[in-house]
């Protein structure tokens, strides 16, 4: 099937999509998040661009690309990320950005950055911030829903791009669950209303289709790529219901992405970039 | 034989977490709606420390409990609590009600070339919620396949069991004389799948003769396990599929505040002002309140009554527990001694606890005691929350509290503020500041208003001072008795309407709900009333 395809860049879809999510969360569902870390959030996220764009003397610095990339950054920090200061969200906002510079991998035309920005702050914010966390039952189950459609919208939308990652994601994730839920011999009741409050939890919902699928920190090679989406699922669930420990998908996509360059080095394909044509 | 009742079997599941579930049979099917299981859980890393509080009121020869615990419970890891220590811990993080009062608004400011004083800061008082009562679960008896240990503590006998099969485990417990609720099994399964043991106790009578206590005491587990759940599912086992049912968790946590990962947690309204004749009602507001909130969620979130420091309290529903009573709770980081030793006290028979430091242990409030309790309240139907709770520990130390606002009227009246300012004798009061002036010479005195030694002139300036206070006092009375009271109560009245989901006929309905609706007869219309009675412009 062949759907039209916008020649739009799809991070403005981006934008709009965390922004519905983030005025949600905010309005609907008392996110532990004040207007003043979101401002100050996205000012340090645009500054640091801004810095080591101009800083740099990168030949697009008069380009609002990558201004597009920290907008989509500072939404994903502010709807993961809580903290009971103000200077965390700036803090990560500016880590996050200065990673995209700073921690690189890969020759010629697969050298790109080695974390998704917002993967990278989430991880910090749990592992090392004092002050901060991360809030995964923030969403309630009840916005399953809603979000599925936008979500689905979206991977129409960006057929061209990334959508496979996020359904071998979401497919492997899900698999695991029921797969543990059948196998602990729950029932169908309550063993389905489980699986569903356990799969469509909002943040996994954000973790497929806003981190994982992110085309720039995912191996270039499809095949290997779909396998990565795979893994990281399997080892986030290892994370959660084998070691029990917390924040499976955020922990896991962070070290996974360690091991992004060395696959793109053994399965080599020319780096996607945000603004090159998008083919049906 | 022991009978299960809905209410034990639910502690049964929430006790389990990583381990423990508690069940014991309370009254069957007593109203749950206003009942509630409690759970103390202590916890640092993986080191847990589980109290499972049972108000069970039946005969005790009905008491059973059932609790899946992640290890088998030996001698040793288990003790019996006071209970006045749990309910101090609920006292402590109750939702709380704050009063304030209303100073008197006929108020007689009058000063002439004297110093100002400052006014006496408001007096406050607190009054606490009445906690919401605790459920009592009863169980009637649980039978299992391997009998990994048993042994009498104080009052209660208690049987671990292990088992291969959930049907075995359900037959066990049926020939051991405890008829467990129609689904058991099929609830029992996961967790010996996930190779849960189970936590069996029941009463033994002669011991708890002994004791003294006329109610049964808090049991206590201590255990390891990376899980940081609780298995509330197992105590849904004989509630209808829509009947509510209310849990109270108090975890005790080192890094910062607790939440659930599985479920949307959030905060109750606070900070609210309510009616003053909302006071002897409170325990019902809250109750109310609580209710609507929860149903508004459709019985689907988690919510947070209490997270503060353990070392203080601000302000105070009760003191906060002494260090040793945190440390009966399970608190094993606090009060002196290493901290592993400490938790391996509370897991080896006989092994000694670290010395508690008796400096440390005189010493009660402080502004970072390294424990900081929340409290989370759960109501919740066997559809709304079909997983058990999964909690998780966040580094939010910012404390908070569900805290609601009474503000109290001044107990006057207009009339008796005309009475009290028209009794006031200018004249009379003048002199001796006059004098007093003229003696001082104005040496760090205000000026009058007047430029003028002459004590004629300076009489007559302070008596027009006297009267402009008298009547700023009765005009801030009458703003107050007539505009400002009557709609400050309105404003609580839909506050409380709100909060609670009453209609506002119910709350006029209240006692003393009508006291300032139709005070003083309205002023006269031409020119203000206090002009009126003091005859000047």
């Amino acid at each position: 099937m062949r759907l039209p395809t916008l020649r739009v860049d799809a991070r403005w879809l981006q934008i709009g999509f965390l922004a519905s999510f983030l005025l949600l969360g905010a309005l609907a569902r008392d996110f532990a998040i004040g207007p003043a870390q979101v401002g100050l959030c996205f000012g340090a996220a645009l500054l640091t661009q801004a810095a080591w764009q101009w800083g740099l003397a990168l030949p697009q610095r008069r380009q609002w690309g990558g201004y597009l990339s920290a907008l989509v950054s500072s939404f994903g920090i502010c709807i993961l990320v809580r903290a009971e200061n103000l200077w965390a969200h700036p803090l990560l906002a500016a880590v996050a950005m200065s990673s995209k510079y700073l921690l690189r991998a890969g020759s010629g035309e697969v050298r790109s950055h080695v974390f998704n920005p917002a993967n990278l702050a989430a991880f910090a914010a749990w592992a090392w911030l004092p002050g901060a966390w991360l809030s995964p039952g923030q969403w309630g189950a009840q916005t399953l829903a809603a979000l599925w459609f936008i979500a689905l919208g979206l991977v129409v939308t960006r057929q061209a791009q990334r959508w496979d990652v996020s359904v071998v994601f979401l497919v492997s994730w899900a698999g695991l669950l029921a797969a543990r839920l059948v196998w602990l011999g729950y029932a169908w009741d309550p063993g389905a209303a489980m699986w569903l409050q356990q799969v469509g939890n909002g943040a996994v919902l954000l973790f497929a289709f806003f981190m994982i699928s992110d085309p720039m920190t995912t191996p270039q090679r499809r095949g290997a790529r779909l396998a990565y989406a795979a893994a990281v699922a399997a080892g986030a669930f290892a994370w959660q219901y084998l070691a029990f420990r917390p924040h499976g998908l955020i922990v896991v996509l962070f070290a996974a992405s360690l091991a992004v360059p060395l696959i793109n080095r053994r399965w080599p394909q020319p780096r996607f970039a945000w603004t090159q044509a998008v083919h049906p | 034989m022991r009978r299960l009742i809905a209410a034990a079997f639910a502690l049964l599941l929430s006790a389990s977490a990583q381990a423990f579930c508690g069940f014991y049979a309370g009254k069957a099917d007593a109203s749950l709606f206003n009942e509630a299981s409690q759970v103390v859980i202590a916890r640092d890393g993986p080191r847990t420390v589980l109290t499972m509080v049972n108000d069970y009121k039946g005969a005790l020869t009905e008491f059973a409990l059932v609790v899946p615990t992640p290890q088998v419970i030996r001698q040793g890891q288990v003790r019996v609590v006071d209970k006045a220590v749990v309910e101090h811990l609920d006292a402590f993080s109750a939702p709380r009600l704050a009063e304030y009062h209303d100073s008197d608004p006929c108020r007689f400011d009058f000063r002439w070339g004297e110093r100002q004083r400052l006014y006496e800061p408001a007096y406050v008082a607190e009054a606490r919620a009445a906690p919401l009562p605790v459920p009592s679960v009863v169980r009637d008896a649980a039978l299992g396949v391997t009998v990994e240990a048993r042994y009498t503590l104080e009052e209660y006998d208690i049987v671990s069991l292990s088992a291969m099969q959930s049907d075995g485990l359900e037959t066990w417990l049926a020939e051991n004389g405890y008829r467990i609720p129609k689904g058991a099994s099929a609830a029992l399964k996961p967790y010996i799948n996930q190779g849960m043991k189970f936590f069996v106790a029941k009463v033994n009578l002669q011991n708890q003769a002994q004791t003294g206590y006329t109610m049964l005491r808090p049991l206590q587990f201590a255990f390891e396990s990376e899980k940081f759940m609780l298995p509330m599912r197992l105590g849904m086992l004989n509630a209808p599929p829509d009947k509510p049912q209310d849990l109270i968790v108090y975890v005790l946590s080192r890094q910062g505040r607790v939440e659930s990962s599985s479920y949307r947690t959030a905060r109750l309204p606070t900070g609210v002002n309510l009616p003053f004749f909302a006071k002897p009602v409170f325990k019902q507001v809250y109750q109310d309140m609580f209710s609507e909130q929860a149903r508004r969620e459709d019985y689907r979130v988690v919510f947070t009554e209490h997270f503060w420091n353990m070392g203080f309290c601000d302000p105070c529903a009760a003191e906060p527990l002494t260090l040793q009573d945190q440390r009966k709770l399970g608190a094993f980081w606090v009060g002196g001694g290493d901290p592993v030793q400490n938790f391996k006290a509370l897991v080896t028979p006989g092994a000694e606890a670290g010395k508690m430091d008796a400096a440390q242990m005189s010493q009660r409030m402080s502004w970072d005691s390294p424990v900081m309790v929340t409290r989370l309240h759960l109501r919740y139907t066997a559809n709304s929350f079909p997983e058990d709770l999964m909690l998780t520990q966040t580094s939010d130390q910012q404390n908070w509290q569900a805290r609601y606002v009474i503000q109290q009227p001044y107990d006057g009246t207009l009339g008796a503020c005309f009475a009290t300012l028209n009794g006031k004798d200018c004249e009379a009061l003048c002199k001796p500041k006059v004098a007093g002036w003229l003696s001082a010479k104005g040496m760090g005195y205000p000026k009058p208003g007047v430029n003028s030694d002459d004590p004629l002139v300076l009489q007559r300036d302070c008596e027009s001072v006297c009267t402009a206070a008298k009547q700023a006092g009765l005009q801030t009375a009458g703003n107050y008795y007539q505009r400002e009271l009557p709609e400050r109560l309105q404003r609580e009245k839909l506050a409380l309407a709100q909060l609670t989901g009453w209609s506002l006929a119910r709350i006029d309905a209240l006692p003393d709900a009508q006291r300032y609706a139709s005070s003083s007869p309205a002023p006269a219309v031409d020119k203000p009333w206090w002009q009126r009675l003091f005859g000047r412009p």
